[in-house]
């Protein structure tokens, strides 16, 4: 398990947060074409090197931030300093259902 | 009776004797015994059957390792006797015996030997196919293994975090040195050793060794460091986050303690190595520590005569024990002189004589002692990424490159006096302290907010420790003879031999086609034996084979541990006494338990339709949403439009992912200027929450908008029904008149007596409906002030059941039902609430190009026979063949309609009203269904919520 350096809670455990995953920019939804935004919703470069990741404090402070990390050492650098800007996109697939439940996931209701 | 007179070293308690029993007779120990020490000291010698062969077997280590000593102990099975403390009043008895321990029917699997080879049960009973389930049950006789009893009482285990700086894992000298130094160095340790004592193999030493023990503990003690004993460092992972079993907790049977060490000190010491040679499973054969173990701490004499064969000091101070409390030595063979032994002779119960070499002459004996080397348990730093290198000089394996935060010392490290161990030790705690210190400053360092960001950051310590030599030792692996290698697994060296012949030659293939290193013993014995047959069958070095990796568990943890106290909460409304009380069935939806129905949910849809129902809905989802910005990230995550929502507005809205996927759908309701209330899915709501935040913090963190969960802060009722109005009308300051107060509209206001109560009018059983959200301490007081206002209207609460009936009616989809994770907003037919003339919204150019494509489409359906109820996920195949076409996603029987309804997804080509479906049942039997024009069975122009 990971020892994670959230900017505000300080070195957490991995579980306590969510890897949202690499960090990329969003295409202007206006002028996309489908290459383009077919690699923003699947590719990744996912390199075993130095990455920028997209991390979300889900049991602290409820933050998403980027964080570096060495893929082949899980080594972790420059955290972001409070103030600085995200600059990241925000996820862009999500599954249905994934807050946590298990048993009853389709037991939600609707009104209309 | 095999018990000594007091040795100066024991650690039983004579004056506190102990009563159990074993194999069902009658058995004395004392106190601090093992229950094997007791039962060996009341003068048994076979305390098992092999698992293969069911030859009886003796105490081969006397230890946690010893595979030969596996005991059922009451419903308890699989007792490692060697290590469990025997305690009045229990139930021991052998296991894996049929009839008996002494005559045992299933050793006849011995005389069939030749045909249980490697991979025996893999060839033979492969075919035919259709025979494995009776396979199974014959074999599953012959499975090793104690008796699982189900009627078992779950016991309390629990779980524990810390985080020390350094975790010292082994409690002999070198442990106890290094845990001392280290905690004298400043850093806050904990030692944690495997056995009920600290002090490893002083234990079983002289004098001299227990006093420096006892000299090393008060040391301990005074530096402050934490002590567990009877616990285990069973896995290290990244970061040094460590799994500690606690089997020594004074209230729960075991727990499972997660550190998180900045430096892990491991000393764990040596194994001692069993001798691979013909009859080398007989009871009467053990290694030179067991027979110390016996003698000096617990007082137990081994045997009567003995042969001792010898390649290092321990195997020369076991002949002096043995000597001094009177067991006969029969002969020294001295390995490093040329002797030899060759094999053992005997009953298959006890041995009677041991062939030893050179010379090739039948010495008689009852005990074969053997002390031909150790096993460096190196798991640990494997499991640290460590591969350590094996020296043939000294015979075994050494660490070769453990990363910065994980030190080693001790055997593992190296040899020499124990002064020279001490010493290593001691600056190892020295050095583990100074780089946690260095860890810690780092640490620190990531988080910008915390405490001493300026200092500088320590320089991690070098490592300048003096190196431990390595003493010569002789190889000795296996003798001129065949025996047995791994005696959990009841695997012979020539079973080996053959196997790699068979071409399962590598090391990690040959241990999972022999099962080799696999049983409970995990390798502690029997690992580099079975490299060392492999290296010469293929004629190499072991070196050049190399060894497998130990992976975690170092010792196994019982799936209690791994559990541990269940904390999984359950969600229940503030009205949930109530249901309680009135006869719900419950239902657990996510983590809430809400009411299925109160009995009949088909009178509760009719009383609904008829009357008026009121249903507790608090796990909706719902957050709070205030700032001049909400309208733009309405805008931005449902796919419609936000910006004209009046104050006291309602709208319907769908999520979808930036796939175009449906995420979530419900009702947003502008509460004033800039206040607004969302509402999700019961089981959405957690993410919809995460997904607002994302969006918030990534994209536009320039936006005025802020979300607050409020959920639970609400209680959530829907009063539905034709009387809705009128039975609302008594209870409310609101004006209900259908001209002031509409449809899709909200109020906040009053309702028994209960202020700042959210109103509004909406839907989704397709009766005309007010959702009310009461401030949760007083929903049930709105509850019951609701049911007894209502009685003289034929008030009756219904509950999800008859919701999902009754939604399904008007063909309302429910997302993750009707929808799943490939399901795009089009399918649901919804193509007018994506608004493409929006500047941007997420998703949007997936949706755009996807209303163009070929979609499945969400259609309602009615079954031919009202009587037919198709199962939810029926497939939806062509006509006469097993083409899949569609599938139904809800299908109920409708009490309203009295026919068998349902929604299903299909291809365009088959959406179309009055389409004819084929639907597969459970049975294979096919049953037919007819397409209708709208998405609503019943009103479909709406008139009844509207009025």
């Amino acid at each position: 398990m990971l020892l994670v350096p959230c900017p505000h809670c300080g070195p957490r455990n991995q579980s306590d947060l969510r890897l949202v995953g690499e960090s990329h920019s969003r295409p202007d939804p206006n002028t996309a074409t489908r290459e383009e935004w077919g690699s923003y919703l699947y590719l990744r470069d996912n390199p075993a090197d130095w990455l920028t990741e997209t991390w979300y404090c889900r049991a602290g402070c409820r933050q998403f931030f980027k964080l570096e990390r060495n893929t082949s050492t899980n080594e972790f650098r420059n955290p972001p300093m409070p103030g600085d800007k995200v600059g990241i996109a925000p996820y862009t697939t999500i599954d249905v259902g994934s807050s946590g439940n298990t048993a009853g996931a389709n037991e939600g209701e609707r009104d209309s | 009776m095999n018990r000594l007179p007091k040795q100066s070293g024991e650690v039983i308690d004579r004056s506190q004797p102990v009563s159990f029993t074993w194999n069902g007779k009658p058995a004395t120990g004392y106190q601090g015994d093992t229950i094997a020490s007791a039962i060996a000291a009341s003068g048994n010698t076979i305390f098992s059957r092999s698992m293969k062969y069911h030859r009886p077997r003796g105490l081969l280590t006397a230890d946690y390792w010893d595979p030969n000593a596996f005991v059922q102990v009451g419903d308890e099975p699989n007792v490692r006797s060697g290590h469990r403390l025997v305690d009045d009043g229990m139930v021991v008895d052998p296991q894996n015996v049929w009839p008996s321990l002494d005559y045992d029917a299933k050793a006849a699997n011995q005389l069939v030997g030749r045909f249980l080879s490697p991979g025996f049960y893999y060839k033979t009973f492969i075919h035919p196919q259709k025979l494995w389930p009776a396979y199974e049950k014959v074999l599953s006789k012959f499975a090793p293994g104690g008796t699982v009893d189900p009627e078992t009482p779950h016991g309390y285990y629990d779980k524990r975090y810390t985080h020390p700086d350094v975790v010292v894992a082994g409690g002999g000298p070198a442990g106890m040195a290094a845990a001392a130094a280290a905690a004298e160095a400043g850093a806050r340790v904990l030692l944690v050793e495997h056995g009920h004592h600290l002090g490893g193999h002083l234990l079983w030493g002289s004098d001299e060794d227990r006093a420096l023990a006892a000299g090393l503990e008060v040391a301990v003690r005074a530096a402050g460091v934490e002590v567990l004993t009877n616990s285990t460092v069973t896995g290290r992972y990244e970061d040094n986050w460590l799994g500690i079993l606690q089997r020594s907790h004074p209230v729960a049977v075991e727990r499972l303690i997660k550190a998180r060490a900045k430096t892990l000190i491991v000393a764990a010491g040596l194994i001692e190595r069993p001798y691979v040679f013909y009859g080398n499973d007989r009871p009467g054969v053990m290694l030179s520590g067991a027979a110390r173990r016996l003698i000096n701490m617990y007082g137990v004499k081994p045997g009567n005569r003995a042969v001792v064969f010898t390649a290092n000091d321990e195997g020369d101070a076991t002949v002096a024990d043995l000597e001094r409390v009177g067991v006969e030595i029969a002969e020294v063979v001295d390995a490093r002189t040329g002797g030899t032994i060759h094999s053992t002779k005997g009953s298959q119960k006890k041995i009677e004589q041991v062939k030893v070499g050179p010379g090739d002459s039948y010495v008689d004996a009852d005990l074969c002692i053997t002390a031909v080397g150790w096993t460096a348990p190196t798991s640990l730093l494997n499991m640290s990424g460590d591969r350590p290198v094996y020296d043939p000089a000294a015979a075994r394996f050494f660490p070769n490159n453990t990363p910065d935060n994980v030190l080693v010392t001790g055997g593992l490290a190296g040899d020499g006096s124990l002064d020279q161990l001490v010493e290593h030790a001691r600056s190892t705690g020295t050095l583990a302290a100074g780089r946690a210190a260095a860890v810690r400053h780092r640490l620190q360092a990531l988080t910008a907010r915390s405490v001493d960001a300026t200092g500088d950051e320590p320089a991690m310590p070098v490592d300048d420790r003096t190196p431990l030599r390595r003493d010569p030792h002789p190889e000795l692996y296996r003798s001129t003879t065949h025996g047995i290698v791994d005696y959990s697994e009841d695997v012979a060296s020539k079973d080996l031999v053959s196997a790699t012949k068979e071409g399962y030659d590598s090391v990690e293939l040959l241990k999972r086609y022999t099962t080799a290193t696999m049983g409970p013993a995990q390798g502690k014995l029997e690992t580099v034996n079975t490299v060392a047959v492999l290296a010469e069958a293929r004629g190499e070095t072991i070196a050049e084979v190399g060894t497998t990796i130990w992976r975690p568990p170092y010792a196994p943890i019982s799936l209690g541990a791994l559990g541990g106290r269940i904390f999984e909460p359950e969600r229940v409304s503030s009205i949930q006494p109530w249901h309680t009380a009135n006869g719900m069935t419950p239902i657990l939806a996510g983590q809430w338990i809400r009411p299925e129905h109160y009995g009949d949910p088909a009178a509760e849809v009719r009383n609904v339709r008829a009357n008026v129902g009121i249903i507790d809905v608090t796990p909706l989802g719902k957050l709070d949403l205030q700032g001049a910005d909400v309208p733009k990230l309405l805008n931005l995550l449902y796919t419609n439009k936000w910006s004209k929502l009046p104050v006291n507005g309602v709208r319907y809205g769908m999520m979808c992912a930036e796939d175009g996927v449906v995420m979530d759908d419900g009702v947003t309701g502008r509460l004033g200027e800039d206040h607004y209330l969302m509402t999700t899915t019961s089981s959405g709501a957690g993410t919809v929450w995460e997904w607002c935040e994302n969006w918030l913090q990534t994209e536009h963190p320039d936006w005025d908008v802020h979300v607050t969960p409020v959920t639970t802060a609400y209680t959530s009722i829907n009063v539905a029904g034709p009387k809705s109005r009128e039975l609302l009308a008594k209870l409310t300051d609101v004006d209900l008149h259908p001209e002031i107060f509409e449809y899709m509209q909200l109020r906040t206001g009053s309702v028994a007596g209960v202020d700042n109560c959210v109103m509004w009018r909406i839907g989704f059983t397709g009766e005309l409906s007010f959702e009310l959200h009461v401030p949760a301490g007083h929903g049930l007081h709105v509850w019951e002030a609701l049911l007894e206002a209502g009685a003289e209207l034929g008030i009756q609460p219904f509950g999800l059941e008859a919701q999902r009936i009754m939604r399904l009616e008007k063909g309302h989809f429910i997302v993750g039902q009707d929808t799943d994770g490939l399901t795009k907003a089009p399918t649901t037919g919804m193509n007018a609430l994506i608004k493409m003339d929006k500047d941007d919204f997420v998703g949007k150019p997936e949706l755009g190009w996807s209303m163009e494509q070929d979609l499945p489409v969400l259609v309602s359906v009615q079954m031919t026979d009202p009587s037919i109820v198709p199962p939810e996920a029926s497939q939806i195949v062509r006509p006469g063949t097993n083409e899949i076409l569609g599938r139904i996603t809800s299908s109920r029987y409708s009490p309203t309609l009295e026919k068998s309804i349902g929604l299903a997804q299909v291809p365009p080509s088959h959406a179309s009203s009055g389409t004819e479906l084929t639907i597969v049942l459970t049975s294979g039997d096919r049953t037919t269904a007819t397409v209708i024009e709208h998405h609503a069975h019943f009103d479909p122009e709406g008139a009844r919520l509207r009025a």
